[in-house]
């Protein structure tokens, strides 16, 4: 079995270990109460609505959605282990894995691109601006997911029972809300720079983005390092 | 299938490879645990296992404690071993996909996952190169076909684990066939089919059955092995030190001029040869005349009916009868003093 075949069937594993309707659920009460947050907001402070609804979704939300995501389709286990029921007929624990960590990607962006792009529209004083403000913050919900998922595969791999990927996530909300060199390898800290916040480290909004995308290559590279085929 | 005999804790092939061929699967000083206890932790552990095998069926006897699901799960490929080798034809099968690929295994604990076993083998027949029609016809003719329309996460743990036995029985050209406890929460298979596919898979490959019983085994493996606390059980006398992968039987007998026990201990390990090591004790000062008799085997009911026949046989006053794995207020008792064949 090549190890595309490999990685589409952990992809398909990793949807199995979702629930659609609970996707569904909680997709709506994200949207919801960022829904809620833009409006309120807007009505006391109407020019602080939308960094509200990007606080809250980018400081809070994608971490902890991340780190959900990652714990349902990797079952709590190791990453080899989550990958075992595939790889203990002969697929590659690697490709498997990988396929998991981009279901649990799409699941991270399904959940909160809505409830980010709705909490912006409504939030927005500038309607010509709302739909343009609601596409970055989509954007950057992709790109943001997609730093945290790998962050959260690369902890993984790291003591038993995949405990490091908690570590990741603690030392993410500690150091990465800095924007010294300790906040450099967090993606809290880049994206906070991407969203407006202070500059990491003295890099543009640019550079943060490279970062970021270059985070993700080298945190899922030394994921798949640690693992065995 | 050749027939099997007992050389210190073991019990040798009648049937051997070519002198000069490599032995096909080749554990070399493994260190492993498995991770199915509590949160994680292990049930038992490999102390510097060594074991050289080739084709043919090789039974592993042990509890959990002594390593029997560590070795299972190395031997899969679940495990790689924190220090040592297993290696399968030279490859690591924890490291090599395409070793697994020809890998039959029935694990300690089930993972299966999928919308059907329909399309559970249709993936695992996609993994091993095979047609999904090939891969279903065996499950079907094994008896599992009632299940492969439903669910894995809706079966129970027995009709899981014979599915995962189907499974592993229905591969068609494996090098290696790992089975853990088949007769035993195993829903949907017969006994006979097992047995039938076993013998059959032996003549082609290496197929290692664990349990933790040896009756289970002994009539058709070629060689039966005892696990002892991670290691082989070692022969000390003639017979294996005591509690190697064995439930222990205990008997209080009251026998206050304490002549009955040793010529009662002495008739058991010469009537049963494959007991693993046997021998009394007085219970305590003021007990009576009551002397504790512990009989340690792999079939503790083929013990207490050895027993019972001899104390029948003697009529002896026995008290109390008790069976329990060897591991349960172990270090609570007094010592024991060696029978006749220094077994204890």
């Amino acid at each position: 079995m090549s190890r595309t075949a490999g990685l589409a069937a952990g992809f398909k594993l990793g949807r199995l270990r979702g629930s659609f309707l609970e996707d569904l659920v909680l997709a709506v009460v994200l949207a919801v109460v960022a829904a809620a947050v833009g409006m309120a907001v807007r009505r006391t402070s109407p020019l602080g609505a939308v960094d509200a609804v990007l606080a809250l979704g980018f400081a809070y939300a994608l971490p902890a959605v991340s780190l959900g995501a990652l714990l349902r389709t990797q079952r709590f286990a190791t990453v080899s282990e989550g990958a075992w029921p595939l790889a203990r007929f002969g697929a590659s624990r690697r490709a498997v894995s990988l396929g998991l960590w981009f279901a649990a990607y799409l699941r991270v962006v399904r959940l909160l691109a809505p409830a980010m792009i709705v909490g912006v529209a409504l939030g927005a004083v500038d309607r010509s601006a709302a739909l343009r403000e609601a596409a970055i913050a989509g954007g950057l919900v992709m790109l943001g997911a997609g730093a945290y998922v790998a962050a959260g595969a690369m902890g993984a791999t790291f003591l038993r029972r995949g405990r490091g990927r908690y570590l990741v996530f603690v030392l993410d909300f500690l150091l990465g809300a800095g924007t010294q060199a300790f906040a450099f390898p967090f993606p809290r800290s880049h994206l906070s720079s991407l969203l407006g916040g202070p500059a990491v480290f003295g890099l543009t909004q640019r550079s943060s983005s490279v970062v970021l995308a270059s985070g993700i290559a080298i945190a899922l590279a030394v994921a798949l390092w640690r693992i065995d085929d | 299938m050749g027939h099997a005999r007992i050389v210190g804790g073991a019990v040798t092939a009648a049937e051997h490879s070519a002198p000069n061929a490599p032995p096909r699967l080749r554990i070399e000083a493994a260190f492993a645990a498995d991770s199915l206890g509590l949160r994680g932790s292990a049930l038992g552990r490999l102390r510097g296992l060594d074991w050289s095998v080739d084709r043919g069926l090789h039974a592993v006897v042990g509890a959990p404690s002594d390593g029997s699901v560590a070795l299972a799960m190395v031997l899969s490929g679940a495990v790689r071993p924190t220090s040592g080798r297993c290696l399968l034809d030279g490859t690591e099968p924890a490291r090599s996909s395409s070793l697994r690929r020809r890998i039959g295994a029935l694990e300690p604990a089930p993972s299966l996952a999928g919308g059907s076993v329909r399309q559970v083998a249709r993936t695992v027949a996609a993994l091993r190169g095979i047609d999904a029609g090939a891969a279903l016809e065996p499950l079907e003719d094994l008896g599992l076909g009632p299940l492969l329309d439903r669910a894995p996460a809706d079966l129970s743990f027995a009709e899981l684990r014979g599915v995962e036995l189907g499974l592993a029985l229905a591969h068609p050209s494996p090098r290696i066939v790992v089975i853990y406890e088949p007769w035993s929460l195993v829903q949907g298979v017969t006994a006979t089919a097992i047995h039938e596919r076993l013998v059959t898979l032996a003549r082609e490959c290496c197929v290692v059955v664990v349990a933790s019983t040896a009756s289970d085994v002994a009539s058709i493996a070629d060689e039966v092995w005892f696990l002892d606390g991670g290691r082989w059980a070692e022969p000390r006398g003639g017979i294996a030190r005591p509690g190697a992968g064995a439930q222990v039987l205990t008997l209080l007998v009251h026998d206050p001029e304490g002549n009955v026990v040793p010529s009662l201990v002495e008739a058991m390990s010469n009537r049963w040869p494959q007991a693993l090591g046997m021998g009394w004790s007085s219970v305590g000062a003021a007990d009576g005349g009551l002397r504790r008799i512990e009989l340690h085997s792999a079939d503790a009911a083929k013990a207490a009916i050895l027993a019972t026949e001899l104390l029948a046989e003697r009529a002896v006053d026995v008290r109390a009868i008790e069976c329990r794995p060897p591991w349960v207020g172990a270090g609570l008792e007094p010592p024991l003093r060696s029978s006749p064949r220094g077994g204890a």
